[in-house]
């Protein structure tokens, strides 16, 4: 015990002699022995100094030995400190002794035993160094309980917070969250889950039943396999799926489940999240529409370019590539015009500005432009685009443009049903009528009349050749009624080249390119067939399969906007086989049709002969 | 009467009659029964002793032992000194840690006038309470106490319930 603090041992006596013997007798304990020569020097003692046992003389002069142990006894600091009487009367005071026996109390009788006051005096050591061990150990355990306590305070704290910023987070970020009890059936959700589901907290109970009837009819078996093989296989799960809010809204989420398992196949807890990914879904859909969009157009631009270069006749290699060229810049330039407005439309005195640029460098005031603005809708921009060209063009070679004297005026007004356009030559007097109605005219009245349902009036005079296109208005400008066509008797439609007495089989043609029209026909026409069209809008279409004695067709997949189907129906109808063509890909056939030969644009000339010609053709079902 | 009577802010009624209750040495099993509850109701919390510290200043070790043995006993720090000179210096040591003092008057050497004065010379402790203990029922004894600087002037032997209430009055925060 060496290694232990010595404690004070408090001897009170008022004989110093006395003092001086138990300091002998307990000298050996090694403790440190405090003398005090009366009561009031012992309590003084008591107020500084830690006391482990007091020793008291009963019989002293101004306070007796039990008056001090009253008072001692009632100071709360030395309820239990340990006192040890030392006293010559023995059995009638052990009474007395016992009223105060709540502390540690002994007594020593005279005369004094030094190994019995020894022993005693080094057992209350004892005790009092055990206790103050305990008192020590109890304050270190308060000590880390308080610590324990203020941590877990403090963790309880952030996790607070974080729960609360993590709310705040998902809701922002349109998510929810929620556990669910397997055995209970019922959901626990955040602030976020209900808005998402858009349902009220107070009012929407969210047990399984309520929240299986949110999700869209054909997602909730897709869903509850999800659940089904979380817990099966305790890996948890990810899918996409609908809801139907009570509002009607449908909304597009992305739920996660994830498992709490104690073991294998036990299941506690299912606990996942939900996004809203409505806004992402739309998207892609608008993404995979435009990328079907850019490649439909581009099909359709070289199919374009396709007919333009086959329908071109020239002497010379070298007017080929020029006419080539000129037709292909003007399609260019009137895409460029499109693109600029996002396929809107082009506005009609640009596109006749761009067209007639390259003749006004000449000589400045051989060409007058004068009409209201119009804005052209894109698949008339590029009607009128070539139309203008093949005008221009012709000028040039051999009109008002051929010569320096030579002057054009083109102006259009919009009358209440039509848009009417005039170009005019004058200052030729060596003008002709071309001996050829070349490609250039034919081009001119099948776009105009047979795409845009106009009327060409070309006139001849001294002064040159004054053209006047009626078109109407609902052909090429965008209207509240834009989109509904009238089927009227009256959209009549041309048929250029129909023979009036078909000698082989006939073929039903619907186009809406014009150029790509012709080709086709003319392709047709070389294979042997009687051509019925081209035909470019769905109205006229319908009314040559339900009435022309027809032995089989060609359809433009999509006519004018339209689909073709209503006329594809009425030919299956009648038994009459036909082979569909199409600038988009195969997946937009309409899967009642997906036996129907499909020809892409720009079609092979090999491949449609063989389809029409290598088999014969059969009727769809 | 009149002339003793010290004037100082009063916060409450409670306060004011334990005050009067004190200083005409009433005991409060004497006031009119409707008046104890008030009383009462003040002293049956230690709130405002718990926790402070007095300074004992007394040369007798048995008064000393027995007053620390009241105050500790209501949850009350006790620092003693039996000498005036002692008593300065624990003051000194002490940087404002003690809010009260209780000081017997006879004490040999210096005595309590004398040592309520050096410790109000010193402007930390011009505001700190300290209380009288003086054994002298004479005339005249209570003034002197208060002309010296006390705070207050109690009677020896000192009655418990007295003491505390005066401690009460003066540690209210």
């Amino acid at each position: 015990m060496a290694s232990e603090e010595k404690v004070n041992i408090l001897m009170v006596d008022d004989q110093p002699g006395k003092l001086l013997s138990y300091e002998v007798i307990l000298g050996e304990l090694g403790e440190n022995l405090i003398r005090a020569g009366s009561a009031a020097q012992a309590l003084e003692y008591l107020l500084k100094t830690e006391i482990a046992v007091i020793l008291v003389d009963v019989c002293m002069p101004d306070t007796d030995g039990f008056e001090l142990m009253s008072m001692i006894r009632e100071h709360p600091r030395f309820q239990k400190t340990a006192i040890i009487f030392i006293s010559a009367v023995q059995l009638a005071d052990v009474d007395h002794l016992r009223a105060y026996a709540m502390g540690a109390v002994d007594y020593v009788p005279v005369t004094v035993v030094p190994e019995v006051l020894r022993a005693k005096v080094k057992v209350f050591v004892e005790l009092y160094r055990k206790t103050r061990k305990l008192e020590s150990f109890n304050r270190e355990l308060e000590r880390r309980v308080a610590e324990c306590t203020a941590a877990l305070e403090a963790s309880n704290a952030q996790l607070m917070e974080s729960e609360r910023r993590r709310s705040l987070a998902l809701t922002a970020g349109n998510m929810g969250s929620w556990d669910l009890d397997p055995v209970g059936g019922d959901y626990i959700w955040d602030e976020g889950q209900y808005r998402l589901y858009g349902v009220d907290r107070k009012t929407f109970v969210a047990d399984i039943k309520n929240v299986h009837n949110l999700v869209h009819l054909n997602d909730r078996e897709a869903v509850e396999e999800t659940m089904r093989r979380a817990i099966a296989t305790g890996e948890g799960g990810q899918m996409e799926f609908r809801i139907l809010r009570p509002d009607g809204e449908q909304r597009w989420c992305l739920g996660t489940v994830a498992v709490t398992s104690e073991a294998p196949g036990q299941v506690l807890r299912l606990s996942g999240c939900t996004v809203d990914i409505t806004e992402r879904k739309l998207d892609e859909e608008r993404q995979v529409l435009l990328a079907r969009e850019v490649d439909h157009r581009a099909k359709n631009a070289l199919a374009v370019v396709q007919s333009l270069v086959r329908l071109t006749r020239a002497e010379t290699i070298a007017d080929f590539v020029q006419a080539v060229d000129g037709r292909v810049r003007a399609l260019a330039s009137v895409h460029t015009l499109l693109s600029e407005s996002r396929w809107v439309g082009a506005s009609l005195r640009q596109l006749v500005e761009d067209e007639m640029a390259p003749y006004r460098t000449r000589q400045s005031g051989q060409i007058s432009i004068d009409g209201p603005p119009i804005l052209l809708l894109p698949a008339a921009a590029q009607t009128f685009a070539l139309a203008l060209h093949e005008l221009a063009t012709n000028a040039a070679k051999y009109g008002a443009l051929s010569i320096n004297v030579g002057h054009v005026k083109l102006k259009w007004e919009l009358k209440a049903k039509n848009l009417v356009l005039i170009w005019e030559e004058t200052g030729c007097a060596a003008v002709y009528e071309p001996a050829r109605k070349g490609f250039g005219l034919t081009v001119i009245k099948a776009s105009i009349e047979g795409q845009l349902g106009g009327k060409v009036t070309p006139e001849w005079s001294l002064e040159g050749l004054r053209c006047t296109f009626t078109i109407p208005r609902t052909k090429i400008m965008r209207t509240p009624d834009q989109n509904k066509r009238p089927r009227s008797a009256d959209d009549k439609f041309a048929l250029p080249h129909a023979p009036e007495e078909p000698a082989g089989r006939r073929i039903l043609l619907a186009e809406d390119e014009v150029l790509v029209g012709r080709m086709v026909h003319d392709m047709l026409v070389d294979f042997g067939f009687n051509v019925v069209g081209p035909i470019t809008d769905l109205a006229g279409a319908l009314s040559a399969a339900e009435n022309a004695a027809l032995d089989g067709a060609v359809l433009d997949v999509n006519l004018g906007g339209e689909l073709i189907y209503p006329v594809a129906k009425v030919l299956s109808a009648r038994g009459i086989p036909f082979v569909f063509v199409t600038g988009y890909d195969g997946d937009s056939i309409d899967e009642r049709y997906a036996e129907v030969p499909l020809l892409r644009k720009p079609i092979e000339p090999q491949l449609l002969q063989g389809l029409l010609m290598a088999r014969p053709l059969t009727a769809v079902a | 009467m009149a002339r003793s009577i010290v004037v100082k802010g009063v916060e409450s009624p409670e306060r004011l009659l334990d005050e009067t209750a004190l200083f005409l040495h009433h005991v409060v099993t004497d006031l009119p029964a409707e008046k104890q509850p008030m009383l009462e109701r003040l002293h049956s919390s230690d709130e405002d002793l718990m926790n402070q510290t007095v300074l004992l200043v007394d040369d007798d070790a048995r008064n000393i032992f027995a007053l620390s043995s009241v105050l500790e006993r209501r949850g009350m720090n006790v620092l003693t000194a039996t000498t005036g000179r002692e008593a300065i210096s624990i003051l000194e040591q002490s940087q404002n840690e003690v809010s009260l003092v209780l000081m017997d008057i006879m004490m040999p050497e210096m005595d309590g006038y004398e040592t309520i004065n050096v410790i109000r010379k010193n402007p930390a402790f011009r505001r700190l309470p300290i209380l009288a203990l003086t054994a002298k029922a004479m005339k005249g004894d209570r003034e002197k106490c208060l002309e010296a600087g006390a705070s207050d002037c109690l009677a020896k032997p000192v009655n418990t319930e007295q003491l505390l209430s005066a401690l009460r009055m003066w540690l209210h925060r």
